[in-house]
């Protein structure tokens, strides 16, 4: 599947048939992310609430984004955060009430809640990053597709991954 | 030819570029070579992978800054020189970052390999500072061209490396060995229009192959010579330790040295070295290289002391150790107007040499600007976020490329285009830096210039906050 383009769809658009491939694993990462959140819960809860995430995340970026890092984001958040399954659910309910179909038209309503915009933060600076947590304990989800390494794909190299021999001299945006 | 009276013909100390390339050249030559090295042999391949996994990626110089770590390893007898294995006293920290790994620091260099020019041999006589080699260049050309060879250099024939813009510097009896690469569009760009305010556009000699060389493939651009470059592609010591054990050389890794003897006509007639159990061996050899960098070496030799050598072996003048000097540097940030795109191809290649040389080493000394160009994403993305924008915070006053859903990425993408090119004026000949060095005339508005404050060494990345 193609995770380079920007989605042009609403958050809620249909999943992607590789997602449903990899189901099976996400609910591993799943429970593992959510045993630590007190309730005993289902693998099925657990695919749900990892499936919950990276739509959210979706939303957020306006990216595709790959639910395998979905779980794993998930997972190194929510080690972090007591109430992550609270806020997410704040986060997901005031976007589920706005109704707006993109980022742009939630941020153009303003949501009043403080704490609504930083948990919509914390989680975009996760995917673009690639990592999670303070630098002291700081864990990587992902390297090569952290969400900063789009923007600038095929213009310019993500570190150890280069274009190959010769593979520059003209102007890169030129390229695009 | 080992005598029975010698465990070797010739024992190296430290398996760095030096040490590799002594012992490849006498293993060649039939002789018996024993390479003892204090740290371990290490794989490129987990290197880069440990490189990838690291949730802090930092330039060499702002991981040791800032306390963070290299991807290579730290052995409890060989400890890391990024953490509290070297002990610092006096005002200036000396932040020295070698590698204490069979193949040693050529590991993590730039790769620049430059010939000195035929003045710098002749300081006092022309300048009046320091002293005048014994020798001049025309001495060492021959071997300059044998060294360029070893190591597989890469550079551009007839430029004037003294910076002059003028004839080709210095005289070369050899083309280099491989041609240049390509020059990116920041270099090109930057070469074009600072030619006008009439700096000369210099791209460095260095080790990345340019065509296969050996075991070496070409350069892809990998943007990653420092910490590892992922493919080989640039040179490193590791590569003359292949080579002398394929000619019969023996590596002793995770032995480190600590004490060398000397007989009472001063010659050295054997070294001591320790094994990770704390064993104790001794080697005897005709002879001994040591090749252990500006520390270790001074180190090793202090504290060989005896009754015949109280302060330790080659120390009559009491100056080893002493006069140690680092490669000092300082970095500025630059924004351009126009996109321009650091990061493409090699970390480094485009610099600048009108300071290389002249009468003004009479007051201080020749300095080299040096284009950073490393990807700027990284450190891109984390000021972003650190300024706020999460992709939450639409600003409109950059255009929107991507779509209405990318405002960071649209920010993302402008900032790494423009992202000025760090600028890292290095003292050549590593003297005390001088307050009138480093004057950025970029001139006419094309570069806007934003010192950091001293010591400001580049500041690569910073830790996510």
């Amino acid at each position: 599947m193609s995770t380079d383009n920007h989605r042009s769809g609403s958050f809620l658009s249909h999943p992607l048939a590789r997602r449903s491939l990899l189901r099976g694993t996400v609910a591993i990462g799943g429970l593992a992310v959510l045993s630590s959140l007190a309730a005993p819960l289902s693998a099925a809860a657990a695919d749900d609430d990892v499936q919950g995430f990276t739509k959210l995340s979706e939303f957020l970026t306006g990216y595709d984004l790959d639910p395998v890092l979905g779980a794993r984001f998930l997972a190194a958040l929510a080690k972090r955060s007591k109430t992550l399954k609270a806020d997410i659910a704040a986060l997901q309910q005031v976007v589920n009430q706005s109704g707006v179909k993109n980022m742009d038209a939630f941020l153009a309503l303003k949501p009043a809640d403080p704490n609504v915009m930083k948990t919509a933060t914390k989680i975009v600076s996760a995917w673009y990053l690639g990592v999670v947590g303070d630098p002291e304990d700081a864990e990587l989800i992902t390297y090569e597709k952290s969400l900063m390494y789009r923007p600038t794909k095929g213009l310019l190299p993500i570190p150890t991954y280069g274009p190959g021999p010769n593979a520059w001299g003209p102007k890169p945006g030129s390229k695009i | 030819m080992a005598n029975d009276a010698f465990d070797a013909d010739l024992i190296v100390i430290g398996s760095g570029v030096m040490g590799g390339i002594v012992a490849s050249q006498v293993a060649k030559a039939g002789k018996k070579v024993i390479i003892l090295e204090a740290g371990p042999r290490v794989d490129r391949r987990e290197i880069v992978e440990t490189f990838r996994n690291a949730p802090v990626k930092l330039s060499l110089a702002n991981a040791k800054l800032q306390g963070a770590g290299s991807p290579f390893p730290s052995m409890p007898w060989a400890p890391s020189t990024y953490g509290d294995y070297l002990q610092y006293e006096g005002p200036v920290k000396y932040n020295t970052s070698y590698l204490r790994v069979v193949g040693g620091t050529t590991w993590h260099f730039g790769s620049a390999l430059w010939r000195m020019i035929p003045n710098d041999f002749k300081i006092q006589s022309l300048y009046g500072r320091g002293r005048d080699w014994p020798i001049g260049y025309d001495d060492l050309e021959q071997y300059y061209n044998k060294a360029e060879l070893e190591l597989g250099v890469t550079g551009m024939d007839g430029q004037d490396e003294s910076g002059q813009g003028g004839h080709p510097m210095p005289p070369r009896t050899m083309p280099f060995p491989m041609k240049q690469l390509n020059s990116s569009y920041m270099f090109t760009t930057l070469a074009e229009k600072l030619s006008v305010g009439g700096f000369n556009p210099v791209l460095e000699p260095h080790g990345r192959a340019s065509r296969p060389y050996g075991n070496r493939p070409v350069c892809a651009g990998n943007n990653n010579c420092n910490p590892v470059c992922p493919i080989g592609a640039k040179y490193d010591g590791s590569q003359h330790i292949d080579l002398a054990e394929r000619h019969g050389a023996k590596l002793l890794d995770n032995s480190p040295v600590y004490k060398v003897e000397a007989g009472e006509d001063g010659k050295i007639t054997a070294v001591w070295y320790k094994k990770p159990d704390n064993s104790e061996h001794r080697l005897t050899a005709r002879y001994f290289v040591l090749a252990a960098y500006g520390i270790e070496s001074a180190k090793l030799l202090l504290i060989s002391t005896s009754d015949k050598y109280p302060n330790g072996i080659a120390n009559s003048s009491d100056q080893v150790g002493r006069n140690l000097m680092d490669h000092t540097g300082i970095s500025m940030n630059m924004l351009t107007k126009e996109d321009i795109w650091p990061g493409e191809g090699p970390t480094e290649l485009l610099v600048y040499l009108n300071q290389r040389d002249g009468a003004f080493r009479k007051d201080y000394p020749s300095y080299k600007i040096k284009v950073r160009n490393t990807v700027p994403t990284s450190p891109d993305d984390r000021r972003l976020h650190q300024e706020g924008h999460h992709g939450l915070q639409a600003r409109r006053d950059d255009p929107p490329v991507f779509g209405p859903f990318a405002q960071l990425g649209d920010r993302l993408r402008t900032a790494a285009a423009r992202r000025k090119p760090r600028h890292a004026i290095e003292d050549q000949v590593r003297r005390a830096r001088h307050p009138g060095s480093g004057p950025l005339l970029f001139g006419d508005g094309l570069l806007e210039c934003r010192p950091r404050p001293w010591p400001g060494r580049p500041e690569q990345d910073r830790p996510a906050a």
